[in-house]
């Protein structure tokens, strides 16, 4: 029992985390006699397993608690109860996160998202996006800083409610880097963003030589608008001979057709002749396309289609 | 950027949900821990870590930046931690009589021998006094040194040291007679 006292203090601090190597030797050479200080000390050990076994929710389960929270101490509607007196310094916030909700849960609802399922989890995303943008709005202290910011706004409007509120309505868009596989449906999300909206020449070339390994509709469908509408000749071409390997499918094969009668460059009309005459495509819709109206490099044309007749 | 706790309180007695959700996203696993250690279940840790943040929040007004905002906070979660407790023993139920407070010692194969030493411990923690289940809690759950344990106990670090002993010690000793009484 005098033992007990005597280590009573060393156990306290080897509970507490605070006992040296050299200490514990003869704290370890006393337990093996006495079993009510060996029984404390596994009662510690079991302890601290469980306490790391302890689990760990997903980042989902928090952002979930986060609205279920943020809903019940946020008023919904004006003139509903707020347990503080509200200054004005951070209104634009709170209405940002309110325009920036009605954004997102609009958004869903235009794309005909699975209705509950589809508001959490924009509830949850918009959370995050709004905590995301609230707080580097509030570190951003010159206009650098806005410059340099990760996030740029587009398309804001701002309109005065109810005294010093300000509802906000805007676009937001951020940068991001990932590593996905070649093929994931993100891939391809990305590649027709890609070939739809403003990008260098460089990503769009390297988008439609994704774009080859997964001929789904709208990768289809984005690369016949990349095929007659993009700036760049090098794309429209890369376009085509993608889309020349589907042929096949009619869509397809109009849109080459569209792309012989209609394009500036008459080396893409050249190509697309190229390849609808060696596809053995219909030679009277290929000659009209070319004799539809007169066009610089039809006489070319037609030489070339004159060409492949004789070979046939 | 990382504002300071102060500063996050006084955005959010501005009216800033934003701001509150930082400090949610800043203590939310400190939360969750310490309802845990109370609930060692999942689910209910969640909830009452819902319940933790909607207290902080209507009570935020009253802190007043004297002592640590965290050590503030674990307190309240381990409050809402012994509410659950109380309210579990108004209305127990099967469901939470099957939790679990360790895991299973690979030593021992029986699980029977396992679940009657699980139960006794659970038994046992609910007899030590608050301070005491707090302290075993942030020590064990949240991983809280003495002196962290101190400031939310809200005494000096000897004291503190010496409520985690006393709490340890005195689960065993319940712990003890528990086992003599079953043989």
């Amino acid at each position: 029992m005098s033992d007990c006292k005597q280590f009573g203090t060393t156990i306290e601090r080897y509970v507490a985390g605070e006992l040296s190597d050299r200490e514990l030797g003869p704290l370890l050479t006393h337990c093996r006699e006495c079993d009510g200080c060996r029984r404390l000390l596994e009662l510690h050990r079991d302890l601290t397993v469980a306490g790391s076994q302890a689990p760990v929710p997903d980042e989902r389960d928090f952002s979930a608690m986060h609205e279920r929270v943020l809903a019940q101490v946020t008023p919904r509607e004006q003139g509903q109860a707020r347990s503080f007196p509200v200054r004005t310094t951070f209104r634009a916030a709170a209405a940002l996160a309110a325009a920036l909700l009605l954004f997102v849960v609009g958004l869903s609802v235009g794309r005909g998202l699975p209705g509950q399922v589809a508001e959490t989890r924009n509830g949850s995303m918009t959370s995050r996006l709004v905590s995301a943008i609230g707080a580097e709005a509030a570190s951003n202290t010159d206009l650098a800083d806005v410059e340099n910011s990760r996030f740029t706004f587009s398309n804001v409007s701002f309109r005065p409610v109810n005294g010093d509120q300000v509802a906000l309505d805007f676009d937001v868009t951020t940068h991001l880097q990932l590593v996905e596989p070649a093929e994931s449906a993100l891939v391809r999300e990305a590649l027709v963003h890609s070939l739809l909206n403003p990008s260098g020449t460089g990503t769009r070339l390297k988008a439609i030589s994704f774009a080859a390994r997964s001929m789904e509709p709208k990768v289809r469908e984005a690369l016949i608008f990349a095929m007659q509408r993009d700036e760049s000749l090098a794309v429209r071409l890369k376009a085509l001979t993608i889309l020349s390997e589907h042929l096949d499918e009619t869509e397809v094969e109009s849109a080459v057709l569209k792309a012989l009668r209609d394009d500036e460059s008459v080396q893409m009309r050249l190509v697309a002749l190229d390849y609808l005459a060696s596809h053995s495509v219909d030679r009277e819709r290929i000659r009209e396309a070319i004799e539809d109206h007169q066009r610089p490099g039809d006489e070319a044309l037609q030489v070339q289609l004159a060409a492949y007749d004789d070979r046939l | 950027m990382e504002f300071s706790d102060q500063a996050l309180v006084n955005e959010i007695r501005s009216g800033s949900s934003v701001a509150f959700e930082r400090l949610m996203r800043r203590y939310e696993r400190l939360v969750y821990r310490v309802a845990y250690g109370f609930t060692r279940d999942a689910t209910s840790a969640m909830d009452v870590t819902q319940e933790t943040f909607l207290k902080v929040y209507a009570r935020l007004e009253s802190w007043r930046g004297e002592g640590d905002l965290k050590n503030w906070i674990a307190r309240v979660a381990a409050n809402e931690g012994m509410n659950w407790k109380r309210s579990q023993r108004r209305h127990p139920t099967h469901e939470l009589d099957e939790a679990v407070f360790l895991k299973p010692d690979p030593r021992q194969a029986d699980p029977i021998i396992e679940r009657e030493a699980h139960d006794a411990l659970r038994r046992s923690i609910s007899t030590l006094n608050p301070r005491q289940q707090l302290a075993l809690v942030l020590r064990y759950f949240q991983g809280m040194s003495t002196r962290e344990i101190s400031g939310t106990l809200e005494c000096s670090e000897g004291t503190a040291r010496n409520i985690l002993f006393r709490g340890l010690a005195k689960l065993r000793s319940v712990m003890t007679e528990h086992e003599e009484i079953e043989h």
